[in-house]
Formats: structure tokens, C-alpha cells, sequence
């Protein structure tokens, strides 16, 4: 598979990168790793690019395969995710200026999204991208019911971590 | 920050091309030509090379065969170590020898294929932990098949050499002694066997699972709310 498939799919997958960044950041909390991540969604997501048929989103198919790869891979290195902490994160807010201020918010969410199981991980971060309880479902391959739950318990507990630190 | 909060953080980062993490389109070219490290692609790399070492196996014992029956007079000659006394001796162990790596070669394509498969599709999040699960699990099934009956054969090979010798075969107490050989040692080896492919993928069997776990909890709990 090479020539006009392989331009196609790397022009849109350069362009819609930060998914992947996304699901790396919110997976893999060691830079190494998430590089390594980062590269093995793009190797996955070449060799299933044949199986995208413009029947879904090009954003939902990648969403697809890379929490796919994440789950797995996470798994392969069977490692403990580095917990970042929160309560340092939000000392160090109060002496940041406006630019890392907004960096340090992140750091912090992806902190607390950390501390989530892997699949409240993949609703609570499908959620903040506006997807849809049906396009939820879709991805994980679950039904709206669960969505809502799953959502509501993720919901619950992150709420819970950020107001105890 | 309260959880309204969030989708506005995420959004921002979401609209920024993180500095230092963002790659151009030669990039992503180089890397999808890189060679994967996930624990499937891994597997499919060791059945490759199982299949082409399988299939050289079986050639080579169809040429041993066909070279053996052709080779002349063969009144003086023994095989295998002098176990074996005639050329169809000789063949039918090859062939059965034969016969056992190509079906051990066909199990593997098929777990190969089976691997292939899993890595072109796009399965949900559900679906691909336990289509992952059960290649995994195939896989060590084969694998503790094949190895079980490979090295029981061996221990058959042994246990024949040193209770018959060079005498030729006969129907007595030493052939009850083999029967239990064989079957001790394929117990033995199954259950070693079993722990020992099940022990190379268990960290990634054991988190798949977890993750499985994870979705059932919340079928319970709704279907526990529907009753």
C-alpha cells in the first residue's frame, strides 16, 4: 500500500496529530514512553488504514486505534503510571504567569485524569473532546446506558481528586 | 478548577500545537516504516519465523525420503543411529516427522493469520481487549501443544533407544514400559509447557483482563439497575 493511500493518510494523520498527543499525554506520563506510544499509534494506525472506510469519522477511527495501542501498550510495559503531585501542581500554580498558568491547568488535569481507570481514562477524555454519549459508545464499543454511568462515576471521582487538592 | 473548567483547558490545548511534540509529515513517514514493539507485533514476528523454519523442516524431510528410497542397495546400511534398519523405516519416520511440522506449520499460519487480521481491523475498545485476549490465548495454546508433542516424541525417541537398543521391535513388557513413558512425559510436559508460555505473556493477559473486568463491572451494575 503505497503511492496516493500513503500521502492521503499521512497528510490527514499529520494533521490530526493531536489526538494522538492527546491519548500519549493522558496514558504515558514519561516522555520517553509517550514518544515510544506515539510511534506505535502511528505504525497501528498505517497497517489499519486499509479498515477506515470513510464510514466514520477519520477522527473517531483514530480515537479507536490509538486508545487501542494505549491500552496495550501500557500494558506491555507493565509499569505503574508516574502519578504527578497534585498538590505541588497547585502550589506551583499561584507563582505561574498567565502562559504557564494555562500549561500548569493541563499538567494538572492530565494529572488527575492519570489517577482514573483506563476506560473512565478514554470516557472522561472522549468527553472533553465534545464527543457525543452515542460516538462514546461507538469507540469503546459499549452501549449509551454504560456511557452515562461510566461518565457520571468518572465524573464523580475527578471532581473528587481536584477538590481535595 | 471545577469539571466545566476542564473542557475549556482541554480545548486550549486541543487548538496549540504543543512545542517540541509536534512532527512534520517526513516524520510520521519515518515512523511508520519503524518496526513495532507491542507484545502482538512481537508474536507475529516469532511466528514468522516459526512458519519458514516449519516449512524448511517439511522440505527437508521430503527430500530425506526421496533420497533415502533412491539411494541403492541399502543391505548394509542403518539410520537414525542404527535404529532403524530399512530404507522404509526411515521414511515412514520421516514422513510421520514430516507430517507433525506441517501441521504444526498450518496451526501456526493460522495464529499468524488470526494476528494479522487483528492488526488491520479497527475493533472498538471492548472488542479489541478480548479479540487480543483470545489471539494471545491461542497462541500460548498452540504453542503448549506443539511443544508437548515435539518434546514427547523425543522422550519417546530416548526411552526407545535405550529399552530396545539395536535389537529389533518387539510386543513385550518394554513396550508397556514406552506407553508410559509417553503418556508421564506429555503430562509432564504439557503442564511445564503451559506455565511456561502462559508466564511470557502474563503481565499483558492479566492487565487485558483487569481492563475486561473493568467494562463488566458497569454491565452488572446496569443490569442490576434494570431488574
Amino acid at each position: 500500500m503505497k503511492g496516493k493511500p500513503e500521502k492521503d493518510f499521512i497528510r490527514q494523520v499529520t494533521d490530526a496529530q493531536g489526538i494522538v498527543h492527546k491519548v500519549c499525554a493522558v496514558y504515558c506520563t514519561d516522555p520517553e514512553h509517550r514518544k515510544d506510544l506515539f510511534q506505535e499509534i502511528l505504525i497501528q494506525l498505517w497497517k489499519s488504514y486499509p479498515s477506515f472506510k470513510n464510514k466514520a469519522k477519520f477522527s473517531t477511527w483514530m480515537y479507536r486505534v490509538s486508545l487501542n495501542v494505549a491500552l496495550q501498550y501500557v500494558r506491555k510495559r507493565h509499569r505503574k503510571p508516574v502519578e504527578v503531585e497534585l498538590s505541588t501542581a497547585l502550589r506551583d500554580l499561584s507563582d505561574q504567569g498567565t502562559e504557564d498558568h494555562y500549561e500548569e491547568e493541563l499538567r494538572l488535569l492530565y494529572a488527575a485524569i492519570s489517577q482514573l481507570k483506563d476506560v473512565e481514562k478514554a470516557v472522561i477524555m472522549l468527553y472533553l473532546e465534545d464527543k457525543g454519549n452515542d460516538e462514546i459508545a461507538e469507540i469503546i464499543g459499549i452501549s449509551q446506558n454504560y456511557v452515562r454511568v461510566k461518565m457520571n462515576r468518572a465524573k464523580t471521582k475527578l471532581r473528587k481528586i481536584l477538590n481535595t487538592h | 478548577m471545577e469539571i466545566n473548567d476542564l473542557k475549556s483547558v482541554w480545548k486550549k490545548a486541543s487548538d496549540q500545537k504543543m512545542p517540541g511534540y509536534w512532527v512534520s509529515e517526513e516524520d510520521v513517514r519515518t515512523m511508520i516504516s519503524n518496526k513495532s514493539h507491542t507484545t502482538l507485533a512481537g508474536i507475529a514476528r516469532a511466528l514468522k519465523f516459526k512458519i519458514r523454519t516449519s516449512s524448511f523442516g517439511v522440505l527437508i524431510s521430503i527430500a530425506a525420503i526421496v533420497f533415502t528410497l533412491n539411494a541403492g542397495d541399502p543391505s548394509d546400511k542403518t539410520y537414525l543411529f542404527g535404529l532403524l534398519k530399512t530404507p522404509e523405516q526411515f521414511a515412514i519416520a520421516m514422513g510421520s516427522l514430516g507430517l507433525v511440522l506441517l501441521r504444526f506449520s498450518v496451526f501456526v499460519r493460522l495464529r499468524y493469520r488470526q494476528i494479522r487480521e487483528y492488526e488491520t481491523s479497527t475493533y472498538a475498545l471492548s472488542d479489541s481487549i478480548e479479540s487480543a485476549a483470545s489471539v494471545v490465548k491461542n497462541v500460548i495454546r498452540t504453542g503448549t501443544h506443539s511443544d508437548t508433542f515435539g518434546m514427547t516424541v523425543l522422550a519417546l525417541w530416548v526411552g526407545y533407544s535405550n529399552m530396545f537398543g539395536p535389537d529389533d521391535f518387539a510386543p513385550d513388557l518394554r513396550l508397556l514400559y514406552l506407553i508410559l513413558t509417553g503418556l508421564i512425559a506429555s503430562v509432564l510436559l504439557y503442564q511445564i509447557s503451559k506455565r511456561l508460555h502462559y508466564n511470557k505473556y502474563r503481565h499483558f493477559l492479566e492487565a487485558l483482563e483487569q481492563c475486561q473486568e473493568e467494562l463488566n463491572e458497569v454491565d452488572a451494575e446496569i443490569n442490576d439497575s434494570e431488574l
